[in-house]
Formats: C-alpha cells, sequence, structure tokens
C-alpha cells in the first residue's frame, strides 16, 4: 500500500513538472532557442528545430507518465532527461557561462540552486525505475519479520 | 419618440467615452526601420545604444532581416528608445536617433549603423555629434542639430521609456514580435540563423 502511494505520487509530480515545463517553453520557442543557444552546445542550425520540438516530447513523456502506459520505459526516459539536464547544466555552471536555465519559464540564471533542484526531480524519477527490485525487497523483508513474530 | 432617444443616445456617448478613457493608451513611439503597418508580422525592439548585446542583434540580425524580409514588406520592423539608466550616454544616442528618424528612414539607417559600429568608441568619451556627423551630409547634420534643440525630442525618448515599462521590459534588447492573433516576447541576442528558421516557419 505505502509503495503504492509513492508511486502514484512520484508519477503525478513528475508528470506535472514535465507538462508545465514543456507548455512554457511550446508557448515561447524563440525565446527557449535563445536559451539553447546560451547553453553553447547545440549547433546553430539545430538550435530553433531543438526549441520547436523539444517542449512537445517533454509534455508527451508528462502525459505517459500521468496514464502509466509504458511506465518502465517512461520513467527510464525520465530519469535519463533528468541526468542529461543535471550533467548539461552541472557543466556549463562550472564553464562560467552565464546561460538563462530555460527550466520552468525564462530568466532564470543557472546557479548551485539550479542544480540541487533538478537533482531533486531525479529522486522521484529513480524510484520509479528501480520500483519492482524495492518492490522485492520490501516484500522480502516484510515476510521474514512475519517469519521472526512468535506464531 | 425623441425623448426616449436622447437618452438613450447619452447613454451610448457616455459608454463609448468611458471605452476610450478605460482603454490603456499606448504611447505612439518607436522608428519604423523596415516593411509597414501591413507586413504580417511585425517586430517592436526596444533597445539601448550602449547595450553590447543591442549591437549585436542590430548589426548582425536585424540589418539582414531588414534586407531579407522588410524589403518584401513581410516583416515590419520598429525600434523604440529604451535607454538604460546605467548607461552614461545612451539617452544623449536615443535623442540623436529620434531626431535622424524625423530626417526619414533614409537618413536614419545610416545613423543606428554609424552608432552601433562605433559603441566602443563614443561610449567612451560621449563622442556621439562626432559619429553621427560621419553618417550624414553636412546639410542633414545640420538639420539634425537643429531638430536637436526642439524639446519634443526628449518627450519622443521619454515616450520609448514608457511604452517600455508599460510592456514590462526589464532588460534589452527585448523584442516583442506579433503575427496572426499571437505575440512573443524575446529578451536577449537571436542569431539571424535563429530568426529566419523561425520567420520562415510563421511567413509562407
Amino acid at each position: 500500500m505505502t509503495i503504492r502511494i509513492i508511486h502514484w505520487i512520484c508519477r503525478l509530480v513528475l508528470a506535472g513538472i514535465f507538462i508545465y515545463s514543456g507548455y512554457v517553453k511550446a508557448q515561447e520557442p524563440l525565446q527557449f532557442a535563445v536559451a539553447i543557444s546560451g547553453y553553447q552546445v547545440v549547433p546553430e542550425h539545430l538550435v530553433f528545430p531543438v526549441a520547436t520540438y523539444f517542449p512537445w516530447f517533454e509534455i508527451a513523456l508528462g502525459v505517459l507518465l500521468l496514464s502509466g502506459w509504458k511506465i518502465r520505459y517512461s520513467s527510464i526516459a525520465t530519469a535519463g532527461l533528468l541526468l542529461f539536464f543535471i550533467g548539461l547544466i552541472t557543466v556549463t555552471y562550472m564553464r562560467g557561462i552565464e546561460a538563462d536555465c530555460g527550466c520552468f519559464g525564462f530568466g532564470e540564471p543557472i546557479t548551485a540552486k539550479t542544480i540541487f533542484r533538478d537533482a531533486l526531480f531525479l529522486i522521484p524519477a529513480l524510484f520509479l525505475v528501480f520500483e519492482p527490485w524495492i518492490k522485492v525487497r520490501f516484500r522480502d523483508s516484510q515476510l521474514s519479520r512475519s517469519a521472526d513474530s512468535p506464531a | 419618440m425623441v425623448a426616449r432617444l436622447k437618452p438613450l443616445t447619452l447613454l451610448l456617448v457616455c459608454s463609448l467615452l468611458w471605452a476610450i478613457q478605460g482603454r490603456p493608451a499606448e504611447p505612439a513611439s518607436g522608428q519604423i526601420l523596415g516593411g509597414s503597418k501591413n507586413s504580417p508580422v511585425k517586430i517592436e525592439v526596444f533597445s539601448d545604444f550602449e547595450c553590447p548585446a543591442c549591437r549585436e542583434l542590430y548589426l548582425v540580425t536585424i540589418r539582414q532581416v531588414l534586407q531579407e524580409y522588410s524589403s518584401k514588406d513581410k516583416v515590419c520592423v520598429i525600434y523604440h528608445e529604451f535607454p538604460l539608466s546605467s548607461h552614461r550616454y545612451s539617452r544623449e544616442a536615443a535623442r540623436y536617433s529620434a531626431a535622424a528618424a524625423r530626417l526619414g528612414r533614409q537618413k536614419l539607417l545610416p545613423v543606428l549603423d554609424s552608432l552601433f559600429m562605433d559603441q566602443a568608441h563614443w561610449s567612451q568619451d560621449g563622442s556621439i555629434d562626432k559619429t553621427v556627423a560621419k553618417a550624414l551630409p553636412r546639410e542633414d547634420f545640420i538639420k539634425l542639430q537643429e531638430i536637436l534643440a526642439d524639446p519634443s525630442i526628449n518627450v519622443e525618448v521619454t515616450k520609448g521609456v514608457e511604452l517600455g515599462m508599460q510592456k514590462k521590459v526589464t532588460s534589452t534588447p527585448t523584442m516583442f514580435i506579433s503575427y496572426v492573433g499571437k505575440q512573443q516576447k524575446v529578451e536577449g541576442f537571436v542569431t539571424y540563423l535563429v530568426m529566419k528558421q523561425f520567420l520562415d516557419s510563421i511567413v509562407k
């Protein structure tokens, strides 16, 4: 029961984050393109196509998490994407580039706080990825507890 | 019948007056650099002459937009003066730009080119006069100096700042791109390639 509740909280939180973040970017593709350019990693000719289509990928991921369809694959994709974001903003921060995070809206510079926030989002994603293993461990510990208890 | 109509007419006139007053008044400011009011896309730029990103945006992107899109009346580019108080000479440069606009678009563009190209120079010693003089024939420069003495030039620059504040502009350059009932606010420098891809996606 506890695991089921945590599972739902993780799914709803991540779905909300991805749908909101994708929606904000999809509304302003040119401003998102400016944010992407700021990272200085995407070739110039790809900046606008990425700014146009990436937000829809985030929204699709959010919808998949919400619906629960192929949850294992969508949670792996979510964790992978968050790891990519964390890596990207950490490297940009360490390079001393003053880029706009472009995470949830615009005009937010990358700071240690931004990296920490994204790292926090990784926790529910990792929970969903390792949920089958966590369930087995949880069941095992419950079984051994009931076996230890006097009849 | 006439007596019944009178209060109705009065009510109509009153409500019309109320509606006009209630609407936020948009101060008329800004200079059209290219295109026309009928262009399907309108780019409004709030710019500061001393800001390096504004320089890049104008020289790298806007000039090409004017050449490729505005000349075919696909994009209307409007520049608004938004001198930041932290920049020592940018208000004076904005005054020169507003005065050059009164000489016509053909005279304004060389002045803008010159002000942005020589930014590093005049922003150090305030030699805006020399920079603008290089861009115009002597007789036009004399006319421009006469226009500069007109107090309405200051009012025009102030109107640009007021409009920017009304539109919640907090940094320069800030663009407002309007097309088919939509408007996007874009802060910062946009390369020409990115701008071109965006414009091509909305202008057929």
